[in-house]
């Protein structure tokens, strides 16, 4: 099995202290478990200090610059290339400081999106719409009985004081029996929906 | 006091001239005449008298018109038999192709020659403006004492109000024998417990959907129970009961007859309970049918019955219980159980109410009168 390493750029980024606090300890528990990163750290911090313990004044002139450039470019090609013998597929690692905690985000994401569709899917949901969605529907309420499609109805009004009980039948049809508490006469208002 | 009193006076006179404007803007103008119109036959049992539909209004509802038509048919017999029912059809313009309305009186006593009143009240939406013939109120059926009947029964009217007819006197006859075990005491017990009924149920709401048009989500079965109704010519064999919260579809229904003559129509009565323990008698199930003598049959409807609770949680239904209210022979003749099964029934309800307005002695009355 073709263990996965630090790349090259935290490494080098690494010795010189120039990595943030999460790759530092990444790094760190990496090294601690594969020689050959542990190896390759070392060397680069053996770079950085041959670096801080030469001439100062040197390193400052535009020359100098230009030769510390050129030099660690190559060691940095150099461990790339010996990387690429190692671990054939390099492009595949993270290459941003901050790569595990996107990875982290979108795997907690999508993680969420699953488990709340799943959710969704399995709990029992009512028929959902009114008059808009459903092309006729009749109905009994304490108004009255009536069918109504779109913006057109027609509702049988219950009196102003009566005593009632609603009905409905199922065949697409609602009842409403009530007395006139004056007169004491039976009312049955009747809607259907279909012959 | 001279700057005081013309203050008051624009006041006033400013107050007046927005009472007047307010008046004009907010007033409910008339429907259109000719908007109601009452069509009876020539040959009618019953003549019209006058319509008074004095307090009918239009008034515009966001993009569509409300017209309220409200209205006092009198009615006369123009026969020489007693009528039992009245049923008239409404029907209104641009309103759920197919769909019609019906205003329906039954338990009357009317008398050769006597007037009676029928009260329709008809809220109608539509969209677009209010002309023509808004509304129409035709005769459905009459039906005599001697239970014969008149009319085109478009919407079954005749049924309705004979199966009533039965019940009624079916009911009559229990209280009255009631009345003979123990006398007026066992039917003021009665009557306050009928009231003590009609006062426990629930106030409900039903939206019923035309069949194949509602978007059925998941549903779950609820047992069904079917009720042996003595004497029953057919029988509930099963049904399959579905809910999905407060809605409810009884898509199957399984049914026997037991008897050797044609059945042409069934009513299943049913009643629901939910989770609470609430009881609901939320329907029927009228079936057209096709019932050979000893043969089975199965109706489908696939509709959807959403059912509310006015001031309580939505029911979550655990069981349905269905009974046979009603059979219809292919003769015509009617029959209904020889029990009452719904917890009030239309003639009890009468009386009930009869004993809270008028006393106990105007329902023994009532009694002995019908018998």
């Amino acid at each position: 099995m073709t263990r996965r390493h630090i790349s090259e750029m935290d490494l080098a980024l690494a010795s010189a202290g120039d990595l943030g606090l999460a790759g530092r300890l990444r790094v760190w528990f990496h090294a601690r478990r594969c020689g050959q990163c542990a190896a390759a750290l070392a060397q680069y911090a053996e770079v950085s200090r041959a670096l801080r313990d030469s001439s100062g004044d040197d390193l400052l002139s535009p020359g100098a610059w230009a030769e510390l450039s050129r030099e660690m470019t190559a060691n940095i090609r150099l461990g790339l290339a010996a990387g690429r013998i190692v671990d054939p597929q390099p492009e595949a690692r993270a290459l941003t400081p901050d790569a595990a905690g996107w990875r982290v985000a979108v795997v907690m994401a999508t993680l969420t999106v699953v488990l709340a569709s799943g959710w969704l899917l399995r709990r029992p949901v009512p028929i959902q719409g009114g008059p808009e969605m459903l092309s006729a529907v009749a109905e009994a309420s304490a108004e009255g009985v009536g069918i109504h499609e779109g913006q057109a109805g027609l509702m049988l009004l219950s009196p102003d004081r009566e005593s009632s009980v609603m009905l409905a039948g199922t065949s697409g049809g609602a009842r409403a029996r009530f007395i006139d508490e004056q007169t004491g006469q039976v009312t049955i208002h009747h809607v259907a929906l279909e012959d | 006091m001279w700057r005081s009193k013309t203050s008051s006076l624009v006041t006033f006179r400013f107050g007046l001239a927005a009472s007047l404007a307010a008046g004009v803007l907010f007033a409910q103008p008339a429907p259109p005449s000719g908007a109601f119109r009452v069509d009876l036959p020539a040959d009618a049992p019953v003549a019209l008298v006058s319509a008074d539909w004095g307090q009918s209004q239009v008034a515009p509802r966001g993009g569509a018109l409300q017209v309220d038509l409200r209205s006092t048919l009198l009615l006369k017999n123009t026969t020489q038999r007693r009528i039992r029912g009245v049923s008239m059809l409404v029907l209104a313009q641009e309103v759920a192709a197919g769909g019609k309305a019906s205003v329906t009186v039954p338990a009357l006593d009317v008398a050769p020659g006597e007037a009676f009143p029928l009260r329709v009240d008809v809220r109608l939406m539509r969209p677009g403006a209010a002309t023509g013939t808004l509304v129409e109120v035709k005769l459905d059926g009459v039906l005599f004492e001697d239970l014969t009947f008149y009319g085109p029964n478009r919407l079954n009217s005749r049924r309705t109000m004979m199966a009533w007819e039965l019940e009624a006197r079916r009911d009559r006859k229990a209280l009255l024998a009631m009345v003979e075990r123990g006398g007026a005491v066992a039917l003021r017990e009665e009557m306050v417990a009928v009231l003590g009924r009609l006062a426990s149920m629930p106030r409900l709401d039903i939206q019923v959907a035309r069949a194949g048009r509602a978007t059925v989500q998941q549903s779950t079965p609820v047992r069904f129970a079917a009720l042996s109704m003595p004497g029953a010519p057919v029988e509930l064999t099963s049904a399959e009961v579905l809910a999905s919260g407060a809605e409810l579809r009884i898509p199957r229904i399984q049914m026997q007859n037991r008897s050797t003559r044609g059945v042409r129509f069934v009513e299943v009565g049913w009643q629901a309970r939910d989770h609470q323990g609430r009881q609901f008698v939320a329907g029927s199930l009228p079936a057209a049918v096709q019932l050979p003598a000893r043969a089975r049959a199965t109706v489908e409807r696939d509709q959807a019955l959403r059912i509310s609770v006015a001031g309580a949680r939505p029911p979550e239904f655990a069981e349905v219980r269905g009974f046979i209210g009603l059979v219809e022979f292919d003769d015509g003749e009617i029959w209904v159980p020889m029990v009452a099964v719904p917890a009030v029934t239309g003639e009890q309800q009468r009386l009930a109410e009869m004993y809270r307005r008028k006393g106990i002695d105007a329902v023994a009355a009532e009694l002995k009168r019908l018998r």
